[in-house]
């Protein structure tokens, strides 16, 4: 009987995106590109290869080691390791893995969701999306738009010059999602269009943490004894692994790979990609309009659809707002307990519908376990262009998309009867038609605003995440 | 269209049951009832503090106090809408009571009967000896007497379809499925709140599928009857009549028939003055008139309906003929042993005995327990009498009579009611 | 008891379906009209199944499900449905009785009737959430909810700031419409959901059968006593009788007593190791829930397959013993009974002479080694870090074609996203398939039971959501078919059976496989390799946590359906909001309701 691989000797065979959000690389830039031809497109991809812009888990950081070695080590990895300026991370849709020329095994195939693509038809129902007009897409379907193939995101630090390859254009149409951008403020907190705190409520992979955040000590310290409430499986995120079933996630293979220690989709991941534009300009005049109501509870209305406050506090923050904390330490509430009617978090804001956290189940314990199971890795990026739109390239890495993807957006996001709630669906990205109805429960009784549509979906799509020797194996093949 | 009167079943368990269980067998067993009657009779400040009434002087006060003892206690029977029987007095009682008198006397009793009770003994005499009492014949004796109660829309009725082609289309298979259709019904106004949750829930599908039926024919109905009514109020008379009317005659039958043939003797006396009488029995009225009184006697040893019960609006005393009245308070329900009543010696001389011809004197009304007494008696009880009477003149004029034993049993029950009673001519 | 719950779930298995894998959409109509004419039916599905493997009609079965108002005989409700004045069950079974009939005679009519009898069979188990409530009562429960929420949007600039208020408000105005006249009298509630929901009335019945069997005993001993009392000593026969019941009785009431003592004790022990215990000690809690963690382990382990192993070595035969003390207990005095000579000179020099001192410090020292072993377990894991990963470290699995949908299925559930979704599984019972029936039954039986007596807030266990949820065999025992109702989509709703209904789920399915089997029509998911249940251990462990395989399991065994109905399209958390809401408003004023109010018209 032979063991599973192991997390902690594969970090060389992941690409750095499922390990860090690249806090330090503030600029950003996502690419879509559409293949023309396969042979040119291969040699493109091989010369991205050799850039060594691909950065592997281990270049970007070392794998947890024992526990009580941590600091000391982190210490030195600091001093040792030469610090990226830019990483480029590479997804390939399905119909773009068949265009380079990797065919599924039929024993294990790619999962139904990634091969039907976001964009058909049946995962529009699916996915609850009324109406789309897209830019851009993984496959043919009601929204019309550009079928891509691959997705290029690219992060740099401020002021590095992109290093990518120039794009033949014989071999790849692309689409750019906004021009490079750079929405981090001078201490080096993201802030998204609307104005509010991004990137905060990640889950924390088991065995691979992303050092960003500050040390391990200090973070389980702020976050309270809610820390494990964050702490996931890899196989949540990663194929190959250990999942919060304590099962192996399901890898899908393709022909030709050989390789000893797995099949060809080990330490890879599935992106769920889409493309948000923004009306801030909508969200800032509903924000005016309701501006009593800021003058009265002391949060706004749009701190109350999102279910944050914009400097990034829960809205059930007891302590003084203007007072800065640890991401840790903002992070680390829960709902049952403390806000289950929703005086403070409306039961139907964004926050609250995309991580329930532990409001949904029986009791905390078994809510927070089942949630574990719909938790994403968000590695979206806002985006400006030179016209003035802005919105956010949304990137959630998972292992299985139905159970987390469209779970999500299906359930929690795009439903209307969330909760109990009567024809209400997600206030900021729902597809609902407007005007539409929000409630926000108040103690003596609860009011409503009206609201207007704040986002646009310009383009979504399914990429697949390939391992760095699976990277090597489609640009050979 | 009513609305809901499912309830799930609050009772633990087990306990419905039984209650429901022995309520069946008491029924079947009328003399245990009769009993027991007997023994609240003679000590009536037993059954008073539990609101149990025996004596005939007590049942008949307690009918007539029409406001301190009501009917709405029938309100748990009424399955499709409220009707003339759980009504409190108002406009709506009067006004719905005029017009079933005048249905009631569009009856062409006992002509109508007498005829389609010939028709079927003709039938049944020429079949192969054996027959079901219920279905091959009081059934229809007693549907084809009531045809009047809706005239021309009796068709549209059975159809359920104000559509001609569809009541052109109208056979005894689909007069038989009307027919089985009300039964349930009625069942549950003999099993009343005891019901279990099946029975009830099967007299409310039947009960809707009557509304139903009933609510497409309104305009056919209203034209038959002349009335120009909200067809809301037509709807609640129709069903009303088609439910309670011919079932509740059909069990009566049945019941009187089951006692006769109980008594060979008096079975006997009857057939043989049938037989003498040949093609007269149709005619001779005194021999009707024997008929009759026979019919009223077999019907008071098996009252269709042996206990009532009725609700208490207010607090009121109850006088059970005990030294002291009994407290009666408000909310509550009291029970009448009308089985008790009609066996009391103190009103009805020679009570235990088989005794038609017996004079009832100044209590004739009395004799009518099973109607009901006073005001709110059943309108339709004379009506109920002479159909009776001419289905079983028509029993009398075939060869001796006698239950099919032998494979199964003769009579089948559901519940209190009866199914099905088979009789073999021998 | 159960069969009132295991008749609201009906399946109508009708073989030798014609049509097509559609069904025409006047027949789609009339089937819309009829069941809402109807107003009894929750739910009703038409699905395809495909032939029996080796049966001589190849044609599919059109499985028609129902899920209908407490309360229905099965006869009696078909026989409203078939009589129905729109002849729609006609229209769907009337190809299979006679052919070419467009208006059946009422002969054809009972011959439907009679038909659908024989191919109609009740749950063999299943759970339903909001069981209490009518289909008119739904509605007219959301009526109110939706207008009280109009309401409330009007009354808001007056009352808003005011709770106490704002809830009279509201409530004067619902006690005045006279639409809502119904509503008035509480919601009406079942004896487990109503009075009986408290513990007390669920141990009265097992209390009193023991009271009454123990009163039984005690008259059965004292009738021939009362004899002699009245009429003087027996005689001959009569002392004999005397003797026998007498011996017979006292006999009997020892055993009852031993058997319960047994019974007590047994459940003292459990109660003692998985609560006390794991409270008061943090090793022994941990060692408890890493043993079941690891033999509910998906993926396999060496730390698993060594609980495994140590539970048949050591687990089981603690059990069988321990089971075995107890029936020898409650045995013993019938063997006194029957043999005392032997057991006073054979059997009693045996047994150890033990005073209640000894006993009681045996007992503590027995749970205290158990403890112990539990700790070392523990500790040994801890300090051998290195090995211990090994040994924990998941082996390579395969799992072959995981997270496949058949598009059939995602199109309908893509149809009810905005709805009451709807499964069909449909799978073979394993061989030998009488025991496999039986295994189920059982099961079925127990999970039924409990959600009656138990689950009665709309949660079976821990999974939430479920309108009805039924088990069928059919076929003569061969396959087993499994419909549910539910909020949500199929692989949350999975995700809840394995996380909240776990054991339930494994005893349901783990007597089933799937043989391959072709596509009821073309268009439709066949089966190509056979497959089993994922593993379980100690039967009821493993199982449904393997997720990919128990989802790729229960994904293959789905049909689509042709045609579904929901009569009212609530969750069920709506359905129990809108009932709250009612009871709250024509409810007293008090805190508790004035506040239920201010929630529900918040949603």
């Amino acid at each position: 009987m032979k063991h599973a691989p192991r997390l902690s000797e594969q970090s060389h065979d992941i690409q750095g995106i499922l390990k860090s959000g690249f806090g330090s690389l503030t600029v950003s830039r996502f690419r879509l590109l559409t293949i023309h031809d396969a042979k040119l497109a291969k040699a493109w991809l091989a010369q991205l290869l050799a850039t060594g812009l691909i950065v592997s888990a281990e270049q970007v950081g070392k794998p947890k080691p024992a526990k009580e070695k941590q600091e000391k080590q982190e210490k030195e990895e600091k001093e040792e390791k030469k610090p990226v300026d830019a990483v480029v991370s590479i997804g390939f849709t399905y119909s773009g893995l068949v265009k380079l020329g990797c065919q599924e095994t039929s024993d294990h195939p790619f999962p139904t969701p990634f091969r039907s693509g976001m964009g058909s038809e049946l995962r529009a129902k699916l996915l609850r999306d009324e109406y789309r007009q897209w830019t851009w897409t993984d496959h043919e379907g009601p929204g019309g738009g550009a079928v891509v193939h691959i997705l290029l995101a690219e992060w740099r630090r401020r002021g590095v010059a992109s290093g990518l390859p120039p794009i033949n254009p014989s071999a790849f149409s692309v689409i750019e999602a906004g021009d490079d951008s750079d929405f981090f403020d001078g201490d080096g907190k993201l802030s998204e269009p609307f104005g509010f705190r991004d990137g905060l409520a990640q889950p924390v992979i088991r065995g691979l943490r992303d050092q960003d955040g500050g040390s391990l000590t200090q973070v389980r310290a702020d976050a309270a004894g809610f820390y494990d409430d964050r702490l996931v499986e890899p196989g949540e995120f990663i194929l190959g692994y250990r999942n919060e079933y304590d099962e192996l996630t399901f890898c899908p293979n393709v022909q030709g790979w050989a390789s000893a220690s797995g099949r060809f989709t080990l330490n890879g991941s599935y992106l769920a990609v889409r493309q948000f534009e923004q009306n801030v300009t909508a969200f800032r005049a509903f924000e005016a309009a309701h501006s009593d109501f800021e003058a009265a509870n002391g949060v706004s209305a749009g701190e109350k659809l999102m279910g944050r406050r914009k400097n990034g506090l829960p809205l059930s923050w007891k302590g003084d707002p203007t007072v800065p904390v640890s991401d840790s330490a903002a992070d680390a509430f829960r709902y049952r307990v403390e806000d289950a009617n929703g005086f403070m978090c409306p039961k139907g804001a964004h926050v609250r519908r995309s991580n329930p956290r532990d409001s949904l189940g029986i009791d905390v314990q078994s809510s927070i376990k089942s949630s574990k199971l719909h938790r994403l890795l968000r590695r979206g990026r806002p985006y400006a262009e030179a016209s003035g739109r802005q919105g956010i390239f949304f990137i959630a890495c998972n292992a299985d998309l139905e159970r987390q993807f469209e779970f999500i957006h299906q359930r929690w996001l795009q439903n209307r009867r969330f909760g109990t709630l009567e024809s209400q669906d997600d206030p900021i990205v729902g597809s609902q038609s407007c005007p539409k109805a929000f409630t926000i429960p108040g103690e003596a009784s609860g009011s409503e605003v009206s609201l207007q549509h704040f986002t646009e979906t310009l383009g979504g799509g399914y990429f697949f995440l390939p391992g760095i020797a699976a990277l090597k194996f489609i640009a050979r093949v | 269209m009513k609305l809901s009167t499912y309830e799930p079943d609050a009772l633990a368990p087990g306990i419905r049951r039984l209650s429901y269980g022995l309520f069946c067998w008491l029924n079947r067993h009328i003399v245990v009832l009769r009993a027991l009657g007997a023994l609240l009779r003679r000590w009536p400040s037993i059954g008073g503090p539990f609101g149990l009434v025996a004596r005939a002087s007590a049942v008949k006060d307690v009918l007539t106090r029409t406001p301190s003892f009501s009917n709405t206690a029938h309100a748990a029977n009424m399955v499709s809408g409220d009707y003339l029987i759980g009504m409190d007095p108002g406009p709506t009682y009067t006004a719905d009571r005029a017009l079933v008198r005048e249905r009631l006397d569009a009856l062409d009793v006992p002509n109508a009967s007498d005829e389609e009770a010939k028709r079927r003994i003709g039938m049944l005499e020429s079949g192969d000896r054996s027959f079901d009492l219920i279905e091959n014949y009081l059934m229809w004796v007693v549907f084809h007497a009531m045809k009047p109660l809706f005239g021309s829309a009796t068709d549209a009725v059975v159809a359920g379809s104000a559509d001609p082609a569809a009541q052109a289309a109208v056979d005894e298979g689909l007069q038989r499925q009307y027919m089985l259709e009300i039964r349930y019904v009625a069942g549950q106004l003999l099993a009343g709140s005891l019901a279990t949750l099946d029975l009830r829930r099967r007299a409310e599908t039947c009960g809707d599928a009557l509304q139903a039926r009933i609510d497409r024919v309104t305009g056919p109905i209203g034209t038959a009857w002349g009335v120009k009514s909200a067809s809301r109020d037509i709807e609640r008379n129709a069903v009303g009549l088609a439910w309670i009317s011919h079932p509740v005659t059909v069990q009566s039958g049945a019941l009187a028939v089951q006692e006769l043939l109980d008594r060979p003797k008096v079975y006997e006396k009857l057939w043989s003055r049938a037989q003498t009488l040949k093609d007269g029995v149709w005619t001779d009225t005194g021999f009707r008139k024997d008929v009759r009184d026979h019919v009223l006697e077999l019907m008071r040893f098996r009252p269709i309906f042996p206990l009532l019960a009725r609700d208490v609006p207010r607090d009121t005393e109850l006088q059970t003929g005990a030294r002291q009245n009994a407290k009666c308070p408000g909310g509550g329900k009291v029970s009448l042993l009308g089985i008790a009543a009609l066996f009391d010696p103190s009103v009805v001389s020679d009570s235990r005995s088989f005794c038609p011809e017996r004079d009832w004197g100044s209590e004739d009304p009395l004799r009518y327990l099973m109607f009901g007494y006073g005001y709110r008696q059943c309108p339709a009880r004379d009506h109920a009498v002479d159909i009776l009477t001419s289905a079983l003149i028509g029993l009398l004029t075939l060869p001796r009579l006698q239950l099919a034993r032998g494979e199964g049993k003769a009579i089948t029950y559901d519940g209190p009611l009866m199914l099905t009673m088979r009789m073999r001519i021998t | 008891m159960l069969e009132i719950v295991r008749q609201q779930m009906i399946c109508i298995v009708a073989p030798g379906w014609s049509g097509g894998a559609e069904l025409p959409a006047p027949l789609h109509d009339g089937l819309n009209a009829f069941l809402r004419d109807v107003a009894v039916v929750h739910f009703a599905s038409i699905g395809l199944l495909p032939g029996l493997t080796g049966a001589p009609n190849p044609q599919p079965s059109l499985v028609l499900e129902l899920a209908v108002e407490e309360g229905f005989r099965p006869y009696d409700l078909l026989y409203r449905l078939v009589y129905h004045p729109g002849g729609t069950m006609w229209a769907l079974f009337g190809s299979m009785i006679a052919p070419n009939v467009a208006e059946p005679t009422a002969q054809h009519k009972q011959q439907l009737l009679d038909k659908l009898m024989s191919w109609h069979s009740i749950a063999d188990g299943g759970f339903v959430g909001a069981r209490d409530r009518s289909v008119r009562q739904i509605a007219m429960e959301k009526d109110l909810l939706d207008q009280t929420r109009v309401e409330a949007r009007k009354l808001k600039p007056k009352y808003g700031n005011d709770r106490t208020a704002f809830a009279l408000a509201l409530a004067r105005w619902a006690s005045t419409n006279p639409d809502f006249g119904w509503a008035a009298t509480p919601a009406p509630r079942s004896y487990w959901r109503g009075k009986g929901a408290g513990i007390g009335a669920k141990l009265a019945y097992p209390v009193a059968a023991i009271v009454l069997w123990f009163a039984l005993l005690g008259i059965v001993w004292a009738l021939p006593r009362a004899y002699n009392w009245l009429f003087g000593a027996p005689g001959h026969v009569g002392q004999a009788i005397e003797n026998a019941i007498t011996a017979t009785t006292e006999c009997l009431f020892t055993m009852s007593w031993h058997g319960l003592l047994a019974f007590a004790i047994i459940v003292f022990l459990v109660w003692l190791f998985l609560v006390p215990l794991p409270a008061q000690f943090v090793s022994w809690r941990r060692w408890l829930n890493s043993v079941q963690q690891e033999l509910d382990r998906p993926t396999e382990t060496l730390s698993s397959l060594a609980t495994y192993v140590g539970g048949w070595i050591i687990g089981v035969p603690l059990l069988l013993a321990v089971a075995a003390c107890a029936i020898a207990y409650t045995l013993a005095p019938l063997a006194y009974a029957l043999a005392p000579d032997y057991m006073h000179a054979v059997i009693e020099p045996k047994l150890p002479k033990l005073t209640g001192l000894q006993i009681i410090v045996i007992a503590v020292a027995a749970i205290i080694v158990v403890l112990a072993i539990g700790a070392l377990f523990y500790r040994l894991n801890r300090y051998f870090k290195g090995l211990s990963e090994r040994f924990f470290h998941p082996l390579q699995d395969d799992v072959p074609r995981a997270q496949q949908i058949h598009p059939s299925i995602e199109r309908c559930e893509a149809e009810l996203v905005d709805g009451t979704q709807h499964m069909f599984s449909l799978t073979e019972l394993r061989g030998p398939q009488w025991w496999s029936a039986w295994c189920i039954r059982v099961a079925m039986r127990i999970v039924t039971f409990a959600g009656r007596v138990f689950f009665t807030q709309g949660w079976l266990g821990n999974a939430p959501g479920i309108h009805f949820g039924h088990w069928h065999i059919i076929d003569g025992g061969r396959r087993f078919l499994f419909c549910s109702n539910y909020d949500g989509n199929f692989g949350g709703y999975l995700d809840d059976f394995i996380n909240g209904a776990a054991v339930g789920t494994t005893l349901a399915w783990r007597w089933t496989q799937l043989h391959p089997r072709d596509p009821a029509l073309a268009g439709q998911p066949g089966i190509a390799k056979p497959r089993s249940f994922p593993p379980t251990r100690f039967v009821v462990f493993r199982g449904v946590k393997c997720e990919l395989k128990f989802k790729s399991y229960a994904r293959d065994s789905m049909l689509p359906h042709l045609y579904h109905f929901d009569a009212c399209n609530r969750t069920v958390d709506q359905i129990n909001l809108a009932t709250g809401l009612r009871d709250a408003l024509f409810g007293e004023r008090n805190e508790k309701n004035d506040d239920l109010i201010m929630r529900a018209i918040e949603t």
